[in-house]
């Protein structure tokens, strides 16, 4: 292995990083407050990629407005969904997964039904390439990190300082929600789900001008995300964005050194070890 | 009153039995006879995961070890030139002696951990699939897979299998599938069946009246296994290709789905499910592209309104005809 | 203790159990002897229950051991407990909460069900005769417990007096030479306090060595010959029921905590 192989995976790594930390924050919060195992967080991804796909290419709208307006499209579907089909299943993991995969099916038919199945591509916003330490990074790429980074800092500032960021914390430290302070449990749960969904939708379309977009997108990206909520504890904000990196880092490196394949079997193998050995995962309190 | 139902219930099971069974002296088209083959395979295979599910745990490794059951019986018709008569049977033994190295894990955990536990252990095992070409195949997976011998019977001539007749198939198919009906209803109704309902409703009580919960439940997923690997043989020579694909988690989601649309409390529950969806599926051919998108709306529906599933359905008619009769009277 | 006892069924050496920092039970010794009710109490969360799942195999001690006639037991799994003939009830009822009580008699009696594999599945007529003993004997428990007209109502929709008995039942269904109940008076009328005060009676006159945790002194007294009380984890009085009244520092243990006596 080469420096500057290295480098180039470090730098792919951290970008799948950054990529998972905005994915699966959503899971979490979900999971944290309704006690759900929503697998349709994928498609929220996917969507939020066909949006900023469809307002960026189709509308012609600036990208950085195309990603505000897919954030804000894809956090009231997601709010909708909530509404319609999550909430009876609060605090049943299996029947909510089941009941999830069943959205799969339905966002993913909708999509298809309005764009077709076949890829599409967003142009680049920030072409170019540079030169870091000798090896050759493109714009585009990096400049991922610090948007997300920005996304997720006022999410955090969010989180700890608004009241309803409070009470959502309450909720997730406090399952009989306690300390709710005069904000219905109702509302909690609709903000977890909107805030889900418009980071999920910003991954998807920070994602869009790299990788092409179509309808099948979300699966296998909420399978990587459930991975990194159980790694990092579930209910734990700063092991998810922990467990995000490691499982970037580790799809990174283990796919270039090895082979894709074996990067998945790897996450897999996290997952079983993890569920079994240490339940509470990383950074999670113990059950 | 009981006796007269109970009676009733046969002569309509057998009914729908006979029905089915002279399904080729109707039609032959080998369209509709695929339909039915491959539905039995679900019903073995959807019935399997039910038995499973009655000791409490869900499995997410089924379909892949419904996998394990093809590869195993396929490689060994194709590098071992065993017959498929021969290879079902050893296929079923490999499948649930990997099945213990998948499930043994799991078992310290319950629940939600149990369910993506087995999950992971049973991918894992399926990207053994993709990424061993030799001996699995690779992405490709196995082409070619022998069908089976034929079936000689003195006096009649001999029952070949091939391309141009898909009756034999249906037949053999058919007969497994009572048959693993037949004897899992049978596990269900025995001693076995009722631990596994103690094990199920409590798990600490089950241990307290000095029930081995780990071995009754090692027990029954492996005899879930077995089934799901009959399933997967049978998948593997009637279609002579299998690619890891196939087993994805979307079979097993769609599985599960069949299991718990059809309802789990009930033994009938997935063989309904099952029968639902593919016939729907049938009659939605004509929109095809909008399937998913019904059985997503259906699972919905059922999960909210209907969580004990579609066999709990006359059942809730009759109690609520009961309840207006009281409110009438 | 005055009168020379026989070998103890049961000793509890040194017992000590932690859950993570909180230390529950630390340093519990004392002795079970064969045919007695021993009464255990002590305010709440001083580590009573916590002692009956570190004996039963729910939990295994951080330290010490427990004898069972000379045997180690520690570290055995609750199956291989209750088939030494050590079995318990619960305090917060653990049923089958969609079981007929009958079949929760039926499952009590496991380990004595001689029902083999083949035999139930091919439904063979011996299987019948072997299914009818069975049977027969969660009859018998129901009446002896007094439950015989709830056999068909599911666990689940059990009064809370009815979860009781049915909890004292299946922890006799493994027939017992020890059992531990755990709060069997709580919440009861007492009407029904006195019922189970007989029940254990007739229990312990059947020959079972009988461990009581339970709030309810008055009635504890009424039939337990000995008394361990515990505090905050450790065990700091043991004897007759008349020397633990007035027992100082069981006094000011009861003082100190919630009193629920
Ligand atoms: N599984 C556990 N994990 C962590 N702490 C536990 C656990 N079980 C019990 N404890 C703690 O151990 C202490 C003793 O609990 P235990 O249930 O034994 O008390 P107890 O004497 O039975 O009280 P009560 O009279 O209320 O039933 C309590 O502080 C309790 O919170
Ligand atoms: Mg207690």
């Amino acid at each position: 292995m080469t420096f500057a192989q290295f480098v180039q995976m470090f730098a792919n790594g951290t970008m799948l990083g950054f990529q998972l930390s905005l994915f699966a924050t959503g899971l979490t919060l979900v999971y944290g407050i309704m006690h759900i195992i929503n697998f349709a967080h994928g498609e929220l991804y996917m969507i939020g990629a066909f949006a900023v796909w469809f307002f960026f290419e189709e509308l012609g709208i600036n990208y950085l407005a195309s990603l505000a307006l897919a954030m804000a499209f894809v956090a009231s579907l997601a709010i909708t969904l909530e509404r319609i089909f999550f909430k009876p299943m609060r605090g049943y993991h299996i029947p909510s997964f089941i009941m999830s995969t069943g959205l799969i099916f339905v966002l993913q038919v909708s999509i298809i039904s309005f764009f077709g199945v076949k890829d599409k591509g967003v142009e680049s916003v920030f072409p170019g390439l540079v030169k870091i330490a000798g090896v050759t990074l493109s714009v585009e790429r990096l400049m991922i990190i610090p948007i997300s980074l920005v996304v997720i800092v006022v999410f955090y500032v969010f989180l700890r300082w608004s009241r309803y960021g409070r009470a959502m914390r309450a909720v997730m430290q406090d399952p009989d929600g306690a300390a709710l302070q005069g904000v219905s449990i109702d509302t909690v749960c609709s903000l977890a789900m909107g805030i889900g969904g418009a980071m999920a939708a910003a991954a998807g379309g920070l994602l869009a001008p790299i990788f092409v977009v179509n309808p099948f997108l979300g699966p296998p990206l909420a399978w990587e995300g459930f991975i990194v909520v159980c790694l990092g504890g579930r209910t734990s904000l700063p092991g998810t964005i922990l467990a995000a990196f490691i499982m970037g880092y580790i799809k990174s490196f283990v796919s270039t050194l090895v082979d894709p394949i074996a990067a998945l079997m790897c996450a897999a193998a996290i997952l079983g070890v993890i569920l079994i050995v240490r339940p509470q995962g990383l950074l999670g309190y113990e059950a | 009153m009981k006796r007269r139902n109970l009676l009733g219930k046969k002569v309509g099971i057998a009914a729908v039995i006979v029905a089915f069974g002279l399904l080729p002296v109707f039609t032959q088209s080998p369209y509709w006879m695929h339909v039915f083959i491959l539905m039995w395979i679900y019903i073995i295979v959807t019935a399997s995961l039910r038995f499973t599910i009655t000791m409490g745990e869900w499995s997410f490794a089924h379909v892949p070890l419904m996998g394990m059951g093809g590869y195993a019986s396929a490689l060994l018709a194709m590098k071992l030139g065993l017959s498929f008569w021969v290879a079902l049977p050893l296929a079923v033994l490999i499948t649930a002696f990997i099945a213990v190295f998948v499930y043994l894990p799991c078992l310290p955990t319950t629940g939600t951990f149990f369910f993506f536990a087995s999950y992971a252990f049973g991918e894992v095992m399926r990207l053994c699939w993709v990424r061993f070409k030799n001996p699995f195949g690779g992405p490709a997976g196995l082409l070619f897979i022998p069908a089976p011998g034929p079936i000689r019977i003195p006096g009649i001539p001999a029952i070949e299998f091939g391309p141009l007749s898909k009756i034999p198939y249906y037949y053999t198919v058919f007969v497994f599938m009572l048959l693993s009906l037949l004897i899992l209803y049978r596990l269900e109704q025995s001693r076995l069946g009722r631990i596994a309902e103690a094990v199920k409703e409590s798990n600490l009580l089950a241990q307290f009246v000095g029930i081995r919960v780990w071995r009754y439940k090692m027990v029954i997923l492996l005899i879930g296994s077995a089934f799901a690997a009959i399933g997967g043989s049978l998948y593997a020579h009637y279609t002579t290709l299998i690619m890891p694909v196939d087993f994805y988690w979307g079979l097993g989601i769609y599985i599960i789905i069949y299991t718990v649309v059809g309802g789990t409390r009930h033994f009938g529950g997935p063989i309904v499910g099952v029968f639902l969806f593919v016939l729907l599926r049938e009659l939605l051919r004509p929109i095809v592209m909008y399937v998913p998108l019904v059985y997503g709306l259906i699972l919905a529906g059922t999960l909210v309104f209907l969580p004990e599933g579609l066999i709990s359905l006359p059942e809730k008619i009759s109690a609520w005809a009961m309840k207006k009769k009281i409110a009438a009277a | 203790m005055d009168e020379p006892s026989p070998k103890p069924i049961l000793e509890i050496r040194n017992i000590t159990k932690n859950f993570g920092g909180l230390t529950a039970l630390n340093d519990v010794s004392f002795d079970l002897h064969p045919g007695e009710i021993l009464g255990v109490i002590g305010p709440n969360g001083a580590g009573k229950t916590t002692l009956f799942d570190v004996i039963t195999g729910r939990y295994r001690p951080s330290g010490g051991k427990v004898f069972h006639k000379g045997e180690d037991i520690t570290g055995l799994k609750p199956h291989q407990i209750v088939q030494k003939g050590i079995s318990r009830s619960f305090q917060l009822e653990v049923l089958f909460k969609n079981l007929s009580v009958f079949k929760h008699l039926v499952m009590s009696r496991h380990l004595h069900t001689q029902v083999g594999f083949w035999g139930s599945f091919f439904r063979t007529p011996g299987n019948r005769k072997e299914e009818e003993a069975t049977e027969a004997e969660a009859l018998e428990l129901m009446r002896f417990v007094g439950l015989e007209v709830q056999g068909d109502r599911l666990g689940g929709n059990l009064s809370h007096g009815y979860q009781k008995s049915l909890g004292i039942a299946m922890a006799l269904g493994p027939a017992p030479e020890i059992l531990l109940l755990d709060e069997p008076l709580s919440a009861l009328s007492p009407k029904r306090v006195t019922d189970i005060l007989d029940l254990i009676r007739a229990i312990r006159d059947k020959g079972v060595t009988v461990m009581v945790i339970e709030h309810n002194m008055g009635a504890l007294f009424r039939i337990c010959d000995r008394v361990v009380v515990l505090s905050v984890g450790e065990k700091i009085a043991e004897g007759l029921p008349e020397e633990i009244k007035h027992n100082q520092r069981v006094i000011e243990a009861y003082l100190g905590g919630a009193v629920r006596a």
